[in-house]
Order: C-alpha cells, then structure tokens, then sequence
C-alpha cells in the first residue's frame, strides 16, 4: 500500500541520512582509530636511498599519509611503496581539472591538507611561491644537496624557492624532441639520419618550401605536422624574457610571431589536427604525417601505446628539434604541516628520486630521468628501441638534454599554464582566419587581464 | 452552530470542553498556530541553507577574496568591472545562441506533437510520450559524455554513419569547428527537452474546450485557422510560462558545456556560458568576489523573465485559493 | 486538426521516427557497454557484444564507480526522504490552517522557486568550508528540507484532495495536529508526493554543479562528478568503460521512470517543470 511504503521510504531514509552523517562527521576519527597499529613506523625505511638523513628525530605522528595526485601512476607507485616499507599510504586522487583549486582550498589547513602532493610542471612555480612546504633544504640537507648536485639545473631551479633552498623534487628531464617519420624522410631528404634530418627543419623560414616538397611527393595527403598544439608547446619555450615581469604581462614580438607561424600553417594546411584525437593518433600508423613534437615522456603514453605491434612500428626517429623545450614533468612537494615528515621524504625518494628506482622506471618507458647518475646508467646499456628503428634512445635524450640545460631558467612565471592555454585559443582565432592579428591579441589580453586583474597588460608587438 | 447543541447534549464534561475551546475565538487561534510550526522546518531550513548563502553571495560580491586570505571590503570595484567586461557578455551571447539553436526546434516539435496527441487518437500514446520524455530525466553530464562519444573525431558512431552512408566523404571534426559545436549543444538541448515541453503544451491544449471547435467549424474555418485564430491564442499563458522557463533554465546552463569542452569553453571560447565563466572565476582562478558579482548580474537577467514568471503563478495560485 | 487516414499513416511513421531518434543514443549506450573499446572505435553496431565483464574491470580499476553510484544512492535517497516529508508538512500546514502569514508565506515560497541556484553556491561554499564540511553528504542532503517546487505542487493538489472537515473530525476524535498529519494528511497527499518524491529522487541523482564545488575526494564523488573523470581521460581513453559508466548512471532513472512514468507525466502539466 501506498502508505506503508511512504513510511518504510521515510524511515529508511532517516536511517541512511542519520548513518551517513555519522559517517561524514566521523571522517577523521575513523582513520586515525584504525590506523594506530599500522603506522608506528617513524624511522623504519627501506635501503633504497643512497644516504639517508637521520637528522631530525622527529617521531612521525600518528595516521595514515596523505598524498593528493592527479595521476594513476604515482598512485600505483606510492601504494606499492607503502606496502613494501610498512607504512600506511592513502592516495586521493583528483582529476587535473579540480586538483589546483582543491589543493588552494585545503592546504591551509592541517586538518584537511595532504602530506605529499604532486604537481605538474605549469603550476609548479606558484606552489614554490606560495609557502607552504616544507624546506627540503633545511629539513634534510644532505638529500638536497645530493639532489641539487646531480640533477639538471632547470629542474632545480624550477623547484626551489628564492633563497635557492629545494621545496620540490622530480623523477623525470622532460627533454623535448621531435619525432620524424624515417621513410618520409629518406624520400624528401634522402636521410633518415637524426642529426641530418634535425639539421633539415631547424630553420622555421625553410618548413614551407619543405612542405612543398612533401606535398608534390604524395600529393597532399602527408601532412607535415601532427598536431598543432604540440608544436606549439615547443614554439613557445622559446622565450627571452618571462611572460610576466613586476606584475606587467607584455605582449611581444616573439609571441606575435608565433601567431604568423600558425597563421602559415593553417594558410597551407599543414597539419593534421589541432588536438590529439583519434586521427591523430591512428596517424602514427597510416604515415598521416612528417614530424611531431613529444617530449620524453610522451614515448611511453602517447607513442608506444599507438605503434607497438602495428604498421608504425620501428618507423619513426627521434631528433633534435628546432627550438629546445622542456614540457611537462610531475613535481613532488611535502606539505609544511605535515606530522609525517620522515615518511613522507622517505615516500617521495622511493617513488621519484631514488637512483635504482630512476633506472627502473625509465628504463621501462624509454624516458629520461632527473638525476645524471640515472642517466649515465641509462646511456650505458646502449640500449637500442626497435619501435624507434633500433635508436640509442637514450644516448639522443643526452644529447639534448645538454642542449636544453642551457636554456635560461628564469622565463618561467605562476602565469604560465593559463597564459599558454588562452594563447592557444587566441592563435587558433587567428590562424583560422575567424580573427585578425589585433583582435586575436586584445582578446589574449582580455582573458590574462580577467583571470588576473593584479596584472596590468601591455602590447608591444 | 447546530452542531455545538448537539454535541453538548450527550458528551460528557471533558468533550464539551475541547468544543468550546475549538469553537471560542482564542481557541480558533490556538489551532491556526500550528500552521506556523509546520512551516518552520522549511523557512528555517531555507534560512540556512538557502538565504544565508544568497546574502553571503551577495557580501562577497563588494569584496575581494581569494578563498584562503580574509575578504577584503572593495566597493562596487566588482560590479563596474562586470557590466563593462567583454568575457562576461561574450558567455551571455554563447549561452544565448546555444539556447536559441536548441530552443527553436524544441518548441516547433513540442507544438506540433502536442497538436497531434490532442486531437488525435493515437495508438500506443502513452508509450511515445513516455519515450520522448526520458530524456528529459537524465543526468545531463551522462549525456554530454555520451554524445561527446558519439560526435567524436574521426571514429565517434556519427561519423562512421555518416562516412559509411557516404553523406559525407571524411569524418567531420564536430566539436572543433565553431557552427557544429553550438549545433551539437542545441542539438543535445532539443533532444532532452522536447518531450518535456511537448507535455506542458498538452496540458494547456486538452483544457481549450472543443466546442470552441465546433463552432468555429460550423462558420466554416479549416485546420490551419483553427489553430492560428483558436489554439494558439488560448495557448498563450501556457506558451509564456514554457517560453520563461525554456530561457531561464537556459541562461543558467552549465553541465552539458562542461563536459562538452573540458571547462574552457573551446572552440575558442565560443562554448563559455555565463555559469561556466562564473565557475572559472571562483573556482580556477580564484575571484571568489568577482565571481559572487558575476552571479548577481546574471541573476539580474534572470529575475527579468522568471518575474513575468512568478506573476502568472501567483495569479494561479491565487485563484485556486 | 483532425488528420486524414492516408496523413495518418505518415503521422504514425513520424511519431514512430521521432521516438526512434528518441531512444537511439539509449540504446547504443547500452549495447557499447557490452563492447569492447576495439570494437567500439572501429564499426557501428546494433548487436550487443561480450566484452561486459572486461568493460567492468576496466571501469573499476580506474575509478571506484560503484562507489560513487553508493554515494548517489545514499544522496538522492535521504534527500528525497526528507523532500518529501517536510515539503508534505509545508503543503499541510498551508492547506489546513489560516493564519496572519499565510500569504506572505505562500508568496514567499513561489519567490524561492525562482531562485536560481548559482546565486547561492558561492556563498554556500564558504559557508560549508567554515563549517569544514566540504566533503560530506551533509551540505548535499539537508538543504533538500526546504523544496519550495515540491511543496508548491503538493499544495496544489492538497486543495482539492483534502478538505478541512476531515480534519476537524480528526480532531473531534481527540487527535492532536502532528497526529493528524502523520497518519490522516500524508497517505491522503501520497500519489502528490510519491510523484515530486520521483522527481525529486531524479534531480538529487543528477545534481552536478553543487557535488563538484563541495567534493574533493574522489571516494565520496556522486556519479556525475565520476563521469566528467572518465570523459576528462583523453590519453589512452577505455571507451568501453565509458560507456559502461555512463549506462550505469542511467539506466537506474530509466527503470524508475518506466516504472513510474504515468505518475511523472501527470503531474507534470499542474506542477511545472524548470527546465
């Protein structure tokens, strides 16, 4: 009957609401009550680091640790960690899309905020500026300097503060590099050799009249590029001058010219897609295209997945690219109000900066680590990648990583994952022809100025 | 009246009393309270949850706060910079095109099945209408995945129609040129709404009595002038409110750009409604204040139609107490 | 508009198009969650496939889905509850009694429909994180006492279905007011508030805007919020899996509402729907 079954509706859901407030409100409670057994483990680490500090002897507290990550990986990692050193470790993953904006939320609060959090590349400048880690440098000296001695200076650069003292490590040199597509090359350069072929598209003047040829060759349908947005990450490194300056975002003449580059390829049609869809990714196996843009770790997520057992495979080479860049690259932070301190560095060198583990990982994914004692092991297996028409990979990362060390450390700003994302926007408006240069540029300037208003903007261009 | 003599004749003292009470001025009252305490767990509920929040919103909007430090009081700084922002009234032209393109088919498919379902029998009725409603119940991000699936590029099942049924000779990149991707979020929008208003239609329909009908037949009218000179006049109030209520809930769309662009409104920010730009105010860049007035000046927008709204209800209301 | 028989045809064959185009994506929804990714990405089809169980491990290992369809369940069932009841008690107290602030009230609440949300959300959010109760079903539930479209639509219907001289002859019979509520008014006002119970159920299921700003834990994320991380995966997504996720948030409302359908449809025309 109606009424009973109102009733057992009513009922049930006073019970559910009052057991899932229960539930809601005892958030805390619960995990440190059943977490007091497990996590005793202050001091206990695995011997997986080369030095270890036993400078603080600090007993770590009581609770699960935290760790925040958008990624699948590091969370499979930092699981895998915990289970092998004893140690409790509760991985919250947050989609990239909400993980700033929840971080800003919780961090401030020791309540709510994590322990260990990573980080990609684009926003790690404004975590580093914002204050609220841990000093690596002060906390565990000798790790730092360790740390700060055998990784590249970009990276370093990019994870300490202005004191020069270390908040952030990683485990990756996201070396930028160009991969090219070996047969289309021995037809239009009559080379697939990587230093001839990298020589051949250095200079940008000279892609149209390249593209001319590929264009005759197979009539229209390679394509030079595969996606635009790619090669827009490395033509925008290449910067003199940060984007923003004593709270002034200039507009330049380089970044301007970057909208006539795109302009040009959209006049001449030629790339394959704008973003990495399916055609661009079946394109690595259907010869849709001459070169694309991919950084070290795009390898072992974008590349491989696409080519391995199929008709690209062992088609393409790796080279310099016309312009370095360095893309991408997770970065871990320890919060400054952790009560796991030990735990959480000891986690962090498991999972990022300890050599054996650098090797390990890398090795696997045909990637390149951050420290040069990893690397040095890497180069000397002189592996060769068969999916690469047997490469020394490893021995083209150093190759550029030598080149992209030497590329000045102090363009990057807090502004730059926006400020990027909105150019893109704006150079598509431009290059498609729905905008002129000017209003393409306002309008860029628009949308810094509203997701920033303490910036002022100027154009100069 | 008769009944209080009658009552007091054969109930015993204490039943007389509980009369007497009900009937006596105080006691009428007395009664009448209760009406307060039954509405209290709403107004109190609303209080908290609902109009604190409103004015809180609205205190936020003077300052400028960027979720973690204090507010900090800055005037009517947010507000001049929303009636004269670009981005702002750019979102309010997106959301507005999108609701159009979606709004215009809704409407002439609900008219015309309403029509069709008024004044015909049609076998299996309550079936079609059950299936052209459904969409309407679903969860509008579970759809937007879905038909991001379908209009993906170049494999997405559109696609592979269209190619294998040689309509077109490549797959057409849906969500990346301009034109297609508003298409595809009016095209979501009249799938999930037509049913809907198709019902509301009905109901005003199926109160036109048919005598109008017959008498206007009698003079000689045919079906096109029935409708024109008799349905769709009577029709008005019922037009109006689904009109109101297609435009507010369509200035105040959110989810199914969301999940259609990732958050950012591409193609070129041609996809940005006003909601969305007020979510990435708050909640990517953190203008928590900004944010709070961009809300007001929606609301402003919005309360216009939804007045007009609130008017035919009360009228409504009123009438049938 | 009476339409002749050869129209008629032609009027059947457009119903029957339209209801065809209706259900489609439905349908290609529950037959890709059968099929594996491969599959899916390279031909159309109508038939169902095998790769269900694949498809659900794949789901489960990226992202707990089950659990947020617990946590959806857990949300729109004690939301609903309490619409129901306490919007059922609003209606009554409207319908049964006159008092000074009656209209006001009355007023008051058809005002409060037109509220849009997004005006409060901002402050909302503040609110629940000086509260810290960001990350709890609490902020996502409570708020559903006060329903002002519910009790809208059931004080309409209380005006016809329930007549003061019931209740004066409840209270002759020495109930007392809460009483009389409880086990005279609410099965009387049940099919009012079993329709708007359905709907309110449906709204609660669907909420998007406020489980996103409030959650950060993807251990207490409601469907919609699980669905927007699979769509989000663009490198290397598992379509199959998608499309399993999105079926499983659907399909639940699809059940209910053919269920129920007459008693939505119903009550459609007198409440209103925002759309």
């Amino acid at each position: 009957m109606k009424k009973s079954s109102l009733k057992r509706m009513f009922t049930g859901g006073m019970a559910v609401a009052m057991a899932v407030t229960m539930l809601g409100c005892g958030k805390n409670a619960d995990s440190s009550a059943s977490n007091t057994a497990k996590s005793k483990s202050g001091t206990k680490n695995s011997s997986t680091s080369a030095k270890s500090d036993d400078a603080k002897a600090e007993k770590d507290g009581d609770g699960p640790l935290v760790i925040w990550t958008q990624g699948n990986s590091i969370k499979e990692d930092a699981e895998a960690w915990g289970a092998a050193n004893g140690v409790d470790v509760d991985v919250v993953v947050i989609p990239f899309a909400d993980l700033q904006t929840k971080l800003k939320q919780q961090i401030t609060d020791p309540k709510t905020a994590p322990d260990v959090y990573a980080i990609t590349k684009d926003y790690v400048k404004d975590w580093v500026e914002r204050g609220v880690n841990l000093d690596l440098s002060e906390e565990f000296p000798d790790d730092a300097k360790n740390y700060i001695d055998n990784t590249y200076k970009d990276l370093v650069a990019l994870g300490s503060d202005d004191k020069g003292d270390l908040q952030a490590v990683t485990a990756e040199y996201p070396v930028g590099m160009m991969y090219y597509n070996r047969e289309i090359a021995k037809n239009i350069l009559g080379t697939d050799d990587p230093d001839e072929v990298g020589k051949a598209l250095s200079d940008v003047d000279q892609w149209p009249d390249l593209y001319e040829k590929i264009n005759d060759a197979y009539s229209g349908k390679v394509k030079m590029f595969g996606t635009t947005q790619n090669l827009n990450k490395m033509l925008s490194n290449r910067r003199e001058k940060p984007y923003v300056k004593d709270d002034v975002f200039t507009v330049t003449k380089d970044m301007a010219n970057i909208f006539e580059i795109n302009k040009q390829i959209y006049d001449d049609k030629m790339f394959l897609t704008e973003k990495e869809d399916d055609a661009y990714f079946s394109g690595w196996n259907t010869d849709a295209f001459f070169v694309d843009f991919l950084p070290s770790w795009g390898y072992s997520s974008k590349f491989k997945p696409q080519v391995d057992g199929k008709e690209g495979a062992g088609k393409w080479g790796m080279t310099t690219p016309p312009y370095a860049y360095n893309r991408g690259g997770t970065y871990f932070f320890i919060t400054k109000t952790t009560s796991h301190k030990n735990n959480a560095w000891d986690l962090v060198k498991g999972i990022s900066v300890d050599t054996q583990k650098l090797v390990d990982v890398q090795k696997g994914k045909d990637g390149f680590a951050s420290t040069k004692e990893a690397n040095k092991i890497l180069v000397d297996s002189g592996y060769e990648e068969p999916l690469l028409g047997n490469q020394k990979v490893f021995e083209e990362y150093q190759k550029q990583a030598a080149i992209q060390e030497k590329l000045p450390t102090d363009v990057v700003t807090k502004y730059d994952g926006d400020i990027e994302s909105f150019m893109n926007d704006a150079v598509i408006n431009y290059a498609n022809g729905s905008m002129s240069l000017d209003d393409a540029i306002k309008g860029l300037g628009t949308q810094v100025q509203s997701a920033y208003p303490e910036l002022t903007v100027k154009y100069n261009y | 009246m008769g009944k209080s003599a009658q009552v007091s004749k054969g109930h015993p003292p204490g039943m007389q009393k509980e009369i007497s009470v009900k009937r006596g001025k105080k006691g009428r009252i007395d009664k009448n309270r209760y009406g307060l305490f039954f509405l209290a767990p709403f107004f109190i509920a609303f209080l908290i949850f609902g109009l604190y929040p409103i004015l809180y919103t609205l205190y936020l909007s003077f300052t400028s706060y960027d979720g973690f430090n204090n507010p900090v009081f800055i005037g009517m700084k947010n507000y001049t910079k929303v009636f004269t922002d670009p981005l702002f009234y750019e979102a309010l032209k997106n959301t507005v095109i999108m609701w159009v393109i979606g709004a215009v088919p809704q409407f002439i498919f609900a008219f015309l099945l309403a029509a069709v379902f008024t004044y015909n029998k049609v076998r299996g009725k309550g079936i079609f209408r059950a299936i052209y409603y459904l969409p309407r119940l679903v969860t509008a991000v579970s759809i937007s995945a879905l038909f991001n699936q379908f209009l993906s590029y170049p494999s997405g099942i559109v696609n592979q129609l269209l190619t294998s049924l040689n309509i077109v000779g490549e797959p057409v990149n849906f969500l990346s040129s301009v034109p297609f991707a508003q298409g595809s979020i009016g095209l979501i929008h009249w799938w999930m709404f037509y049913g809907n208003t198709m019902i509301m239609v009905m109901a005003g329909m199926t109160a036109i009595s048919p005598s109008l009908y017959e008498a206007a037949k009698v003079d000689g009218a045919n079906g096109w002038n029935l409708f024109w000179k008799i349905t769709f006049p009577l029709l008005r109030p019922v037009t109006a409110f689904v009109f109101l209520n297609s435009l507010v809930g369509g200035l105040q769309s959110f989810d199914v750009q969301q999940i259609l662009t990732g958050g950012l409104g591409a193609p070129q920010g041609k996809l940005m409604t006003v909601v969305m730009y007020l979510y990435n105010t708050a909640f990517k860049y953190n203008n928590f204040g900004y944010s709070a007035a961009i809300a007001y000046y929606l609301f402003f927008f919005i309360a216009i139609f939804a007045s007009f709204s609130v008017m035919g209800r009360l009228k409504e209301g009123r009438e049938s107490s | 508009m009476r339409i002749k028989p050869v129209k008629k045809t032609v009027m059947y064959i457009f119903l029957i198009a339209l209801a065809i185009i209706s259900f489609f994506p439905f349908y290609v929804m529950i037959i890709n969650a059968t099929r594996s990714t491969g599959d899916i990405l390279s031909g159309f089809s109508l038939i169902p496939g095998k790769s269900i169980a694949d498809n659900f491990g794949e789901m489960q290992s990226r992202v707990d889905v089950l659990k947020a369809f617990r946590n959806s369940l857990v949300v729109a069932l004690s939301s609903t509850a309490l619409t129901c009841y306490f919007s059922a008690m609003t209606a009554y107290g409207l319908t049964a009694y006159d008092f000074k602030l009656k209209n006001t009230a009355f007023t008051a609440i058809l005002v409060i429909m037109m509220i849009p949300p997004q005006l409060s959300v901002i402050g909302f959010f503040k609110f629940m994180k000086g509260m810290n109760l960001l990350n709890s079903f609490i902020p996502l539930i409570l708020p559903s006492i006060a329903s002002a479209t519910t009790v809208f639509f059931i004080k309409q219907y209380a005006e016809t279905a329930l007549s003061r001289s019931i209740i004066e002859s409840a209270r002759i019979d020495g109930a007392g007011e809460f009483k009389i509520f409880n086990k005279m008014a609410l099965p009387i006002l049940a099919p009012a508030i079993f329709t708007m119970g359905i709907n309110s159920f449906v709204t609660s299921w669907n909420n998007y805007l406020v489980p996103l700003i409030l959650l950060s834990d993807t251990k207490k994320f409601t469907l919609p919020l699980v669905i927007r991380i699979f769509n989000a995966d663009t490198q290397d997504p598992s379509v199959g899996a998608m499309y399993l996720c999105i079926a499983i948030s659907i399909v639940p409302v699809m059940i209910v509402f053919f269920l129920f359908s007459r008693y939505i449809i119903d009550g459609i025309g007198a409440g209103g729907e925002k759309e």
